[in-house]
């Protein structure tokens, strides 16, 4: 590998800048996890959601000479995904679960995982794509507001308002005994196999 | 902010914890990585049309190049002449089967037209100041 973990993102983008393809690709390996598994809770859909992640880096290679190295790169690669997932979401909103679209591991999974899939799916439901996507990022990506609000071109304080009515609008529609697949009929989202 | 949060511990830590499987399918990463060795960066791409514009931009100076080495005469020195009154040219006297040919009638006609248009253009078009001062 000719790119070592200790480097950080910043000298990747502006190797990248310069010309390095490697470069590009150790970024893409780092960010690329991230951001296909919120593609893919957004769209619920396996194959949308590698689509998109493709589309995301690529995009971001054309646009890569817009980057401010000085400034965190997963907030700006979150920021094209979001766009990318938002024209796609507008075409054909995902009402399926989690679930019902994603082949499960024949591993057992716990319990709470597949309670956290219902809760996203939830929210997806209910949620707008902004206010789904301020969820996501800050819940579990760990993002600030202010990487939050860069993400959906908002101002911070804009961000904290889209962020405080999304989780009002969760907290409006949480009823355990109509999401949680361990409170409600398992037939509906027991994994497949 | 996370003091503030409307959302029960139990909810947040949800919202937490792992998804079941969401890594992408074996392979994806292999197909990104090559898909991205093979993608054009923006630089190149944003710039793949300078190359022709600049062609471009140099044959049509070159073809503008006679044009505008061309002297032009100044404007306070054109003279308009007045039109003068349309000169009718007496029609040669057709004889009957003239007319009976449509192609030939006509090719008079367009004939005349040209003449008159002609004669109009040369009468009309500013013309140079005559250095005798015969005009």
């Amino acid at each position: 590998m000719p790119f070592p973990d200790d480097k950080s993102d910043a000298d990747l983008a502006r190797a990248a800048q310069a010309g390095s393809r490697e470069a590009f690709g150790e970024l893409t390996l780092r960010h690329y996890p991230a951001v296909h598994a919120f593609l893919l809770s957004l769209l619920a859909n396996r194959t949308d959601a590698e689509d998109l992640t493709q589309d995301t880096f690529l995009r971001a290679l054309t646009k890569l000479h817009h980057f401010d190295p000085g400034q965190p790169f997963r907030p700006w690669v979150f920021t094209l995904a979001r766009r990318l997932a938002i024209t796609r979401w507008r075409r054909h909103k995902p009402t399926s679960t989690l679930d019902d679209s994603i082949p499960h591991p024949h591993a057992p999974t716990p319990q709470s995982a597949h309670d956290a899939a219902a809760l996203w799916s939830l929210a997806r439901e209910h949620l707008k794509p902004n206010e789904f996507a301020a969820l996501w990022l800050f819940y579990r990506e760990d993002l600030p507001v202010k990487d939050i609000a860069r993400v959906l071109k908002k101002s911070e304080a804009n961000a904290k308002v889209i962020l405080h009515r999304a989780r009002t609008t969760l907290r409006e529609h949480l009823s355990p005994e109509s999401w949680l697949p361990s409170h409600r009929n398992a037939t509906a989202i027991q994994p497949t196999s | 902010m996370k003091n503030n949060d409307p959302l029960s511990k139990s909810t947040v830590d949800l919202l937490r914890a792992p998804l079941p499987d969401t890594a992408p399918r074996p392979g994806f990463e292999t197909r990104l990585i090559c898909n991205l060795k093979t993608a054009s960066t923006g630089n190149t791409r944003r710039f793949s049309w300078l190359p022709f514009a600049a062609a471009a931009v140099l044959i049509a100076l070159l073809a503008a190049l006679p044009l505008l080495q061309t002297p032009t005469p100044a404007p306070s020195n054109l003279t308009t002449n007045p039109p003068p009154p349309p000169v009718e040219t007496p029609r040669p006297v057709l004889e009957l089967d003239h007319f009976a040919i449509p192609l030939r009638k006509e090719a008079t006609a367009l004939t005349d037209t040209a003449t008159r248009a002609g004669q109009f253009l040369i009468h009309c078009l500013p013309s140079l100041p005559d250095p005798e001062g015969t005009l």
